[in-house]
């Protein structure tokens, strides 16, 4: 937004602050997701030997998005296909305060990664397909800058099920501190 | 057979040629009503006399189409026999052996397809995904192949996948009916041939394009650590057998060897999980023959 200053020059805009930066931390994960490409191949095929087959293509990459990768919690397309699928959240962003104690500067939320597989496809030779997405997922964001201040830190972990069971998973809740 | 029925079923207008199970005779189909049956499935009686053997669960050929018979009636003054029949309005495929060859000598089955995705959408929406979820009832022939789909079999119906979750051979001796529960459709499932299950993981995996001769390594594409495997060549004899890995160590030791094969016997450490391992073999005209293999977990 620009303003008129006292000498008649436009401010600069504002820089993303706390919550503003939602698109951009969802946007780096993305990222660090479509460059490994022992994730891109969990999630693009579908059979025990996953690993033995071709790298996924940068065209193939970005056809998972909004096909298996989602950026909010619910995965849109209806399951008619044995697949895997990875969404996100961003939750409980609120000021670093507590007894006593008050931010003027911080907020701190979590980053929640949900994975969810068909339960048909979970078996496969290098191991369970959800434990090695999730082992993927960890590898990339734990201790990764770029989301948040400092480095994201993993604070909780647990399982999903979903739909009697036909698709299976773990949701991994990552801590995001940054500047209100 | 009464004279009044010999002279009715000679005359009447509706008689026609079939094929009653494969076998050609002369059947009267008669409407089940003027009105079509609500346009629900078009029901008919099939009239015949004594003579010939009909019973439930037979199939007719007739006017280009399957039919199927669903009920007998004992009829207590016996001048002649009456059947209903359904129009089967599918044929279902499914792989009846070992060998990978579909049912009906790869016809598949006439069947009788009713939806019941009654009140409700047939896809169920819970909190984090959307999933099919409609409901099939699918009538049979009762025959070997039909009794070989056990619980849980997947079939295609439609162009969509379905689990059996109920089967019933009693309440209609001759016709099996079965419960299907809409399930999403897999790698293995084939769309094109509409057989669920078709293809095994072996044909799946994508061709080894690197080897242009007519040599091949024959043996386990993912053995898993702790364990021994043996390696064959196909097509060739092997004067020399040698193993490729990106890692420092050798995943597996060669554990004896001959010109007909090789005994690996892969190390139990699951650090070598993930890792390639090109298994190589010399011919005796000198060509190197290689296969790629990835190593698997122990369990």
């Amino acid at each position: 937004m620009a303003v008129q200053g006292s000498r008649g020059r436009k401010a600069r805009k504002a820089p993303n602050k706390g919550i503003m930066q939602f698109t951009k931390w969802k946007q780096a994960a993305i990222e660090k997701m479509l460059a490994d490409d022992e994730l891109m191949k969990l999630l693009t095929y579908t059979t025990k030997d996953w690993k033995s087959r071709s790298d996924v293509s940068e065209e193939a990459r970005y056809d998972l998005l909004d096909k298996n990768i989602f950026q909010y919690k619910f995965i849109d397309p209806i399951a008619d296909k044995q697949e895997s699928f990875v969404s996100m959240g961003l939750a409980y962003f609120a000021p670093q305060e507590g007894f006593r104690q008050f931010s003027d500067d911080y907020i701190m939320g979590y980053f929640y990664l949900y994975i969810l597989c068909s339960r048909h496809i979970r078996s496969t030779h290098q191991g369970d397909r959800a434990d090695l997405i999730a082992s993927r997922l960890y590898d990339i964001l734990q201790s990764s800058r770029g989301i948040g201040m400092g480095e994201l830190r993993m604070e909780t972990q647990g399982e999903i099920w979903a739909d009697n069971n036909s698709h299976g998973g773990y949701f991994l809740g990552f801590q995001v501190v940054d500047f209100k | 057979m009464s004279r009044e029925f010999e002279r009715y079923f000679k005359n009447t207008l509706n008689r026609h040629e079939c094929l009653l199970n494969g076998e050609k005779v002369t059947l009267v189909f008669q409407d089940h009503s003027q009105s079509n049956n609500k346009d629900l499935s078009d029901d008919k009686y099939v009239i015949a006399p004594n003579s010939i053997p009909i019973k439930t669960g037979d199939y007719i050929e007739w006017s280009n189409s399957w039919w199927m018979i669903f009920t007998e009636e004992f009829k207590t003054i016996q001048t002649h026999q009456q059947a209903k029949m359904k129009e089967a309005n599918k044929i279902i495929k499914w792989i009846v052996d070992g060998d990978g060859n579909i049912s009906n000598g790869g016809k598949g089955w006439p069947a009788y397809a009713i939806s019941q995705t009654l009140y409700t959408m047939g896809v169920n929406v819970t909190t984090y995904i959307p999933v099919v979820d409609s409901k099939v009832m699918l009538f049979l022939q009762d025959n070997e192949e039909s009794r070989s789909i056990k619980m849980g079999r997947r079939l295609f119906v439609g162009g969509r996948v379905y689990e059996t979750q109920y089967i019933n051979s009693f309440s209609r001796p001759g016709v099996i009916s079965f419960l299907l529960d809409e399930v999403a459709i897999g790698p293995y499932d084939n769309i094109e041939l509409g057989i669920a299950d078709y293809y095994s993981e072996v044909e799946l995996k994508e061709e080894d394009k690197s080897s242009t001769s007519n040599y091949l390594i024959m043996g386990e594409l993912n053995p898993r650590i702790s364990r021994t495997y043996r390696y064959e060549p196909e097509g060739f004899s092997a004067t020399e057998w040698l193993l490729d890995h990106t890692s420092n160590e050798s995943p597996a030791h060669i554990n004896g060897f001959d010109e007909s094969g090789v005994q690996l016997k892969f190390k139990d450490d699951n650090r070598f999980v993930g890792e390639t391992v090109t298994v190589i073999a010399r011919a005796e005209d000198g060509t190197y023959v290689s296969k790629n293999i990835v190593v698997a977990l122990k369990f």
